[in-house]
Order: C-alpha cells, then structure tokens, then sequence
C-alpha cells in the first residue's frame, strides 16, 4: 500500500489541543510511517504520520490512551518524546500523533558515534546516559506500562552532557494488556519473547534495556560471538538460535561456547569490555546468564541506575592526558587506561547512608549532589549541588570540599575538634576527617583505608 | 566478474532498472594505473519476492593500498552476497517490515565487512602476493590495508528501499517532483583526504546505514567520489545541477540512450575536472505497486542486445 505523503502547508488537527497545524516539510521516515516538521502555536514541533497499513483503531485508541495518560512523572518522564495530541486531516483516514521537535544537532544515536559523524561519549557521559535510561524506564515500568521496543534505534543522547531522549513512545502499552503492533527487533527480545513462550512485558523490556546498555558499553551485541560468527547464512532461524533457544554470552566466565572469535571485527568489544569496571562486568555477566532464562533474575531497572550512579562518582581525570578513568577504592594508584600514566587517586568521601554506604571520588571541581546525600528524597531528580572540591585559595595542591547547600554542616577533624561549616564556607580534605550532612555521617578517606 | 571498464549493464525487474558505467580516470590512464573502481548488479527474486541489489566500490589506490583495485572488485562481490542472502533469509517467511529494515541495519555492516575480510584473505592466500616495503603501523591489518576500499551497497525490494555506505562517494535519490535527496550522511572528513575504509579494524562500525519508502520510487544514484569531486563536490550547486540534467535526459531520451552514452561523458568529466576515476550506477525505481509496460520492456532488451 502506497503512503500518500502530506504536503507543504497542509493543515491538521490536533484533537485534543484543538488547534490547527501547518506541515512545513518531511523530516524523517520509518518503518510505521513519515515525520514531518509542522508549525503550531506552541512552536515548531514534529508529528508522526502513520502508514494507513499502521493507521489502524486499535493504534487510534493505542494514541488516545497514551495522549490522556502521559508521560512518567518528573525528569524521567521528560526525556520520553510521548505523545501529545491526536493528529487528524480533513478528508483523510489516516491519522497521527504531535511530539516535540528533537535537536538532532544536539542529539545523536548510537550508529552516529560508531560512524565517527557525532562525537563519541566520555565516561562520565556513558554513565549519565546509562543512568538516565535505566531512570526513565523504572519510571515507565512503575507507572504500569512496558515499552515493548527498546533498541538502540529509539535511543537519542547528548555526548557531552549524557542526557537522554527516547523516542517512538506510540509502542508503550500497558503491562501484559494491551494489544500491540510492535514486537521489538530481534536483537533485543527476551529468548522466551522469541521463543513464544511470552508476550511483551516489563520483564522482557528488563533483557532489552540490558543488551541496549551493552551496546552502549561495548558497542556490540551480547551475543554475537562464534556462534554467530559460524553461520555463513543469517538468517531467521539462525537467528532464533543465537537470540532465543540457545543464547550464550560472548564472556559468559563459565561458558566458553560463544567467545569473541579472533577477526578484526570483536577487537573493539574486547578493548571495551576491558575498559569496564569490574562491577559493571559482573552485572552484565548476571544480565546475560542467570537473567537470561530467568526473567525473575534479571538486572532491574533499579540495580543499573545505582551501579551508574556510583560508577559516576567513582570518575576521576588523568592530569597528565585529562582522560577520565575509574577510581579503584582499594588502592592508591591506578594507571590510566588512555596513557598509561600514573594516577595518584584523590580522596574519597564515604557516605553512611541508611540503605547503605557509598563513595564520592573528591577530585578538583568534584560535586556534591542531594541524592548523594538523601537519594530519592524531594521533587527533583537529586541533581541540586549541595557541595563542590574547590582548591585553597592560599596553598597550592590542597583542596576543600565547600559547602554549597543552605544548612550547616559539622565536621570532626582527626584530633576531635569540632567544627560548623556554614553555607559558603569549605574545610580541608584531611583524611579522616567526618561531616554530618542533613543527619547524614560521611568521611573523608584515602583510597587504599576505604571501608567497604 | 567481467572488467568494470568493458560492460555497462542492466537489469529489470517489476522493481525497476539498474544501470551502471566505470571509467578509468584520466590521471589514471596518464600514470598507466587500472581503473580502481568496482561496481555489481544483481536482480532476481527469493519466495516470489523480486529484488534489485547494486554495489559500488573505490579502491584506495595509493602504494600502502597497493591491491585496491583487487579490494574494490571483492567489496562489491561481498556486497551483492550478503544483499542477495540478506534478502533470501526475509523473503521466505512472514517477517514484520520493522524486523526486516532493523536486521538490515544491524546485520548488513557486520555481516558485508566480514565477507570482503574473507574474500581478501582467500585472494591473498591464492596469489601469494610479496610483501609490500611500506611500514604499516597495525601488522595484523596489513592483509587488508593493502585492499581498501570504501562501498555503497543498495538493496531495492517491493517496499523498501535499503542502503548502506561505508567512505565516500555520493548517493542521491531524485524524487518524482525533481526534489534531490541525500538518503545517508557524508562522510566526515578525516585528515589527509583520507576516507572510512572496510580495511578499518572496525569497519563494521563506521557504516552509515538508511530504510526508505519504495513509495512513488524515482532515480538511485550510487557514484565513486571522482564524480562529485568534478562538479565541486556532491553539495555544490554544479552537482545538483548535473543531477537534475542527467535525470532529465533519462526521461528525455530514455535510459538506453543515457547508458550509451555515459561512459563519453564520464571520459570527459575526468578529462577536464578530477581526472579520477568514475563510477556510476543508476537505478529507476518504479512506484510501488506500479508494473512496467510491455512495450517498455521490449524496447529497452533490444537496447541491451546492441551493446
């Protein structure tokens, strides 16, 4: 069935909103239908303009619910592109949907920065744009809908800052319920989903964002090992195999079945995969082994935004090449993954929280944030800056760490005394040294003396 | 495969037609060097489903690539495999659309790089080939250094249109109503008018990859860098100027009488701009849903049968 495209100037009908768009021109196309760049009275914003093949009802009251519902609450639920409107034409059966307009200057997919065309995210990035996914659906999945789609496909990211947007919203549906035209790419569906022992779910969405984040990572597929690598023909049934009856993990540590063959094409997923922190390994290790089969054993959304938040607060930069690398708790100096160089490793803030303790790397412009402090607490998402390493103003190579919250600190130096560290004041990073933040007991130790 | 410089070739299908021309540069032919550009079509169909796949490839041809021309030859060999196989895995069963671009997206750089790294290891263990005296920096890519290449590969079924690139060289869809579009992303621009190359480490990485709509179908143009570089590149006005002009005269005077005719002006663009080599390969998709004519049809075999 032939698309008949939406022309220059044509107007439509945002139902709900009940104003008239204008189509300024075709911005995109996909397998479910056109993009077009449309002018409203909120602006340039984008619509999607189903295929009358995708122009169904069932898609209509898909839209409809997904237009009354909207998006997560708070900063997870931004970066969805979600739906805004019912879209309608005069005289026409097919219908769409309003979106907001993506800053695709800005915004970059994954096969961008493989292809050298946007540039390729630091580790500091990764970690923000890892965190903020897993963010995005947990909010998703507890608001009671599952995704159904997650792919690198509808992932956009900023490569400075990490932010995060996900697009092609109009696949959401409610948890094991809704009906759905869309069952995910082959490379990213839970082996039960492939096998057709299951529908889409939050469980099966849980496998996809792991080898989505993988990819991210790694910059390959979970799977694609020798198995893979030993089909001359790939095809479905191979890749049934591979994905869904029989899927192995290319480092799975006790099966050896599915290793990275020796061509050129795995020496950029053994280069990173050996780049990553050991504990990350280890959760994509339980992702890809006891999750695989085990839908109750997966990686959840939870787990992988607090792996990313304390790999993040782990980062410190090399002085000598300013390449970010992890810190190592346990011992003074690490080696820059980049250089080589030597790292002498700054020290580190350990915070006693209730629901456990976790490390803050205090390197120079470091910051302190709420959810550092009180994570999950308040409105926002725990990015307020409550503290900053700053550099004495009088003795070189020293720091501080400042406080830049709007309650008093105190602080116990090693020798006992006590004292207050009001708002704008900073102390010393001596070791050992403790601060109670809002109730909260954090010290100041050096890598190798952390306690766990 | 026959020498790129002796056939011009066509295919039809319901789908539409392909063409294709390469000319040794004018540089080339002064400095006594082989033309280093490749191209390949195929039509054909799998479970009734009909398909068109075309490839172009430009070999490096510098002395650190010193088998290009080779490299070139075996990239679109390797990109009509995979197109064809590609397409035979989707046709037999009932695969939802999505899955089919999706796969083609993921699977195509992979599964293409590999095919060529293998062909190139299968020449070089045949001919035996001398070391070169050239230094490369990575020993275990010199195998496929010496073949460079970059490679645009097109695949055009009943209601997609797929393509792949990895390096430069220019890809332009003209549209029914004239309107020229750029269906993939240039090629960044890397120091030392260097380009991607499928000799890469991680070649299968730095393809840039599209689905389209076969929709109301219109001209797929696939060229070697050495045509673009002759009109001020593929942005300038003069390209889109020669892409207008050559649409025009397909519809004027027919695609046999373009395809004739091509390789003079080929000839002539080298002779009196880049001097390079030059590639081209034109499909005329038909709208979707759209049969070709009998008479058509007819016309143009006896076209092909003068060549």
């Amino acid at each position: 069935m032939v698309t008949i495209p939406l022309a220059v100037g044509q107007s439509l009908h945002a139902e709900q909103l009940g104003t008239t768009l204008h189509v300024i021109k075709k911005i995109g196309e996909g397998t479910q239908g056109e993009v077009y760049l449309v002018d409203s009275p909120a602006g340039y914003q984008t619509v999607k303009w189903y295929k009358p093949e995708q122009a169904t009802p069932d898609q209509r009251i898909a839209i409809s619910y997904l237009v009354r519902t909207g998006p997560p609450y708070g900063a997870a639920g931004k970066r969805f592109i979600w739906p805004l409107d019912l879209v309608t034409a005069v005289e026409i059966k097919q219908f769409g949907y309003l979106m907001a307009r993506i800053d695709t200057q800005r915004f970059a997919e994954l096969g961008e920065v493989w292809a050298h065309l946007k540039p390729v995210p630091g580790l500091t990035a990764l970690c923000e744009i890892s965190y903020q996914l897993a963010n995005s659906y947990r909010a998703l999945h507890l608001s009671g809908h599952c995704y159904r789609d997650i792919s690198a496909g509808n992932l956009m990211f900023d490569s400075k800052t990490g932010d995060v947007l996900i697009c092609d919203n109009d696949n959401v549906g409610i948890n094991r319920q809704s009906r759905c035209q869309v069952w995910g790419t082959m490379e990213y569906m839970a082996p039960e989903l492939i096998r057709g022992e299951s529908d889409p779910s939050t469980e099966t969405d849980l496998h996809a964002l792991a080898v989505l984040l993988f990819y991210v990572w790694i910059w390959h597929h979970p799977f694609h090992g020798r198995m893979e690598y030993q089909y001359h023909c790939w095809d479905i049934p191979a890749k049934k195999q591979v994905y869904g009856i029989s899927p192995v993990f290319v480092f799975d540590p006790d099966n050896p079945a599915n290793r990275l063959p020796g061509d050129p094409d795995y020496t950029v997923a053994r280069k990173r995969w050996d780049l990553c922190p050991p504990k990350l390994k280890a959760m994509f290790v339980r992702a890809f082994t006891e999750g695989l089969m085990n839908p109750g054993r997966r990686v959840t959304e939870g787990e992988w935004q607090n792996l990313f938040l304390s790999l993040k607060d782990r980062l410190v930069p090399c002085p000598h090449c300013r390449a970010e690398n992890f810190a190592d708790t346990a011992s003074p100096h690490i080696t820059c993954w980049h250089c080589h160089s030597g790292i002498s490793q700054p020290p580190f803030l350990l915070i006693h929280r209730p629901g456990g303790n976790s490390c803050l790397a205090l390197s120079p412009g470091t910051t302190l944030r709420s959810r550092h402090i009180a994570p999950g607490a308040g409105m926002d998402d725990g990015s307020q800056v409550i503290g900053r390493v700053v550099p004495h103003p009088s003795i070189p190579g020293a720091a501080g760490i400042r406080n830049l919250s709007d309650s008093t600190w105190q602080a116990v130096f090693p020798d006992g005394t006590t004292v207050d560290v009001p708002p704008g004041r900073a102390i010393p990073l001596n070791p050992k040294t403790s601060i109670t933040i809002d109730d909260i007991s954090c010290t100041i130790m050096t890598p190798s003396r952390e306690q766990p | 495969m026959p020498s790129p410089e002796e056939f011009s070739c066509t295919c039809d299908t319901g789908l539409g037609w392909v063409f294709g021309c390469s000319r040794t540069g004018a540089a080339h032919i002064r400095a006594r060097r082989p033309c280093e550009d490749a191209y390949a079509l195929w039509s054909g169909s799998s479970g009734a489903q009909p398909c068109i796949a075309f490839a172009v490839a430009d070999g490096h041809g510098n002395p650190r690539h010193d088998q290009s021309r080779t490299g070139a030859a075996l990239a679109v060999d390797a990109a009509i495999n995979e197109l064809v196989a590609f397409h035979r895995s989707y046709a037999d069963g009932n695969i939802p659309r999505q899955q089919f671009r999706a796969g083609f997206k993921t699977d195509l750089p992979r599964r293409a790089t590999r095919r060529w790294r293998e062909l190139v290891m299968q020449d070089e263990g045949r001919r035996m080939l001398p070391p070169i005296p050239i230094l490369l920096a990575d020993e275990q890519y010199q195998h496929f250094t010496r073949y460079g290449t970059t490679l645009i590969a097109a695949l055009i079924v009943n209601d997609s249109i797929l393509l792949g690139q990895i390096g430069d060289g220019d890809l332009v869809l003209v549209k029914p109503d004239g309107s020229i579009e750029f269906p993939l992303p240039c090629d960044p621009i890397l120091a030392g008018n260097e380009t991607h190359s499928l000799s890469s480490p991680d070649a299968h990485l730095l393809w840039r990859t599209t689905t389209l709509d076969r929709g109301e179908g219109g001209i797929l143009l696939a060229a070697t860098d050495g045509i673009s570089d002759s009109f001020n590149g593929a942005e300038s006005e003069e390209f889109s100027i020669f892409v207008h002009s050559l649409v025009d005269r397909i519809r004027t005077y027919g695609t046999e009488a373009v395809a004739a005719a091509m390789a003079g002006w080929l000839d002539r663009y080298s002779a009196v701009a880049s001097g390079d080599d030059m590639t081209l390969v034109w499909a005329c998709i038909n709208p979707e849903e759209v049969q070709p004519k009998g008479p058509e049809t007819d016309t143009t075999v006896s076209a092909r049968e003068g060549w």
